[in-house]
């Protein structure tokens, strides 16, 4: 099996002393809120920093995010491919199971660099606030799994249902695959690459001792804040030592900015990505719009005639 | 690729019985040959290949926490016997009825960090949580 592969980092060629000036943590040629088009820094070198880090503990957007499956771009998808599995197994006369409940999606980057919040920390640890659980699906029959997802001898299904299943089937209509549409390879990789790229940068990684400092004088010892969650207890409910953890943790974090500079830095890592990496990114643009065609294409086929 | 890999594989190895590590969370009945109408498989190799490990979703189950205790791939095939924690390089979510929600595989432990986002209905390589793969999240 294939391993990843580690990237390098290029050291940061800017004074550590630097790094710790005051509201511009990052570096001495920061900006406020501005667009950057810094010139082209050799490739091993770290980008800079043109926005100065958020003072606030929780994680705001990233670069890379526009280019994610969009809720909406996602919706458009989802209903197109809805019609066609409701129109599949109506074909088949199976019975369509009702649509589950699906929990409510969090933030994107909620937990991205651990947990963020005084209020969970406190209540929950690193335990999950809400969505204890899922909305449990409604029972399938072995009728209605058998159209829905296909038969493993490769023959027609219930009433003439494809031997795929009417979701695979469905899928490709709008994606050319029996799966259905998921986030851009090269964007998945992208936002990977930056995440591991800012945590190996020296501006993090000063922040990154920091953190650990801190916890250390609660009496704590964790290298960094994605380390400490294996404080959690298991089952459903947190411990009062995972608790104290957590307060620590997201206190500490508060304390150095960690999120704050973090973010700010891996945002211009995801800058220079998208830059160095914009053919991909636009062929896979090309795709989704192709997908988003074919979907409205259904759309307007199930659409009632006026 | 694809979903059907898991219904292909199911059928080529449906003689062995095979049960995962017992683990912490009650609510994930194991589902080793990825046949059950809502189930969540992670596939020690690329393209839904190899030894496969599977949960059961559909008792509510929220994933693991830690893959720690997930067990390890039990099909016959490349990676059988490995633990699943950080050695999953693709997966698949099989979903009943209309294909909604997601499954999020994370790198690091306790749900942080970033994830891979696995649609209801879909069958993807894993990227950065290819073999760095330490919680998942049902949606």
């Amino acid at each position: 099996m294939t391993r990843p592969t580690r990237r390098r980092v290029g050291r940061s060629r800017l004074p550590i002393a630097l790094l710790a000036c005051g509201a511009c943590l990052i570096t001495a040629s920061c900006t406020t809120g501005g667009e950057e088009d810094a010139p082209a820094a050799e490739p091993s070198a770290p980008p800079t920093v043109h926005t100065t880090p958020s003072a606030g503990a929780r994680p705001g957007p990233l670069p890379l995010d526009g280019h994610f499956l969009s809720r909406e771009d996602h919706e458009k998808l989802r209903s197109a491919l809805d019609l066609l599995v409701a129109a599949c197994m109506k074909r088949a006369g199976v019975p369509l199971p009702p649509a589950p409940a699906v929990a409510a999606e969090p933030p994107r980057h909620e937990r991205r660099y651990g947990i963020s919040t005084p209020e969970q920390a406190a209540r929950y640890g690193y335990h999950l606030a809400e969505r204890t659980t899922p909305p449990t699906p409604p029972p399938v029959t072995a009728r209605q799994q058998r159209a829905l997802s296909g038969t493993p001898d490769g023959k027609p299904g219930p009433g003439g249902s494809p031997p795929q299943g009417c979701n695979a089937a469905a899928a490709e209509r709008i994606t050319g695959t029996d799966s259905f549409p998921a986030d851009a390879l090269v964007v998945r990789q992208l936002n990977m690459d930056s995440f591991e790229q800012s945590k190996n940068d020296a501006r993090v990684r000063i922040v990154l001792r920091k953190w650990s400092d801190c916890m250390k004088g609660d009496g704590f010892s964790y290298t960094d804040p994605l380390a400490a969650p294996r404080s959690m207890a298991a089952g459903p409910r947190a411990s009062a030592r995972e608790i104290a953890t957590a307060r620590a943790d997201v206190a500490c974090k508060e304390k150095t900015r960690l999120i704050g500079v973090w973010s700010a830095v891996e945002s211009a890592y995801q800058n220079r990505l998208i830059k160095e990496r914009a053919k991909e990114l636009t062929a896979a643009r090309r795709e989704h719009d192709d997908r988003l065609r074919r979907a409205a294409e259904v759309l307007r086929s199930f659409a009632p005639s006026s | 690729m694809r979903l059907k890999h898991a219904l292909i594989a199911a059928s080529l190895t449906g003689a062995a019985t095979l049960a995962l590590a017992p683990t912490a969370q009650a609510a994930a009945p194991p589902d080793p040959h990825c046949l059950g109408a809502r189930a969540f498989c992670l596939w020690y190799n690329s393209n839904q290949q190899g030894s496969v490990a599977g949960w059961d979703l559909s008792t509510g189950f929220q994933g693991f926490p830690n893959l720690k205790d997930a067990g390890r791939f039990l099909t016959p095939g490349a990676g059988q016997g490995v633990p699943v924690k950080n050695n999953a390089a693709s997966a698949t979510y099989q979903f009943p009825g209309q294909c909604h929600g997601d499954v999020k595989v994370f790198v690091n432990s306790g749900w942080s960090g970033p994830y891979d986002t696995v649609p209801a209905c879909s069958a993807i390589n894993l990227v950065k949580t290819k073999n760095d793969n330490a919680s998942f999240l049902v949606n």
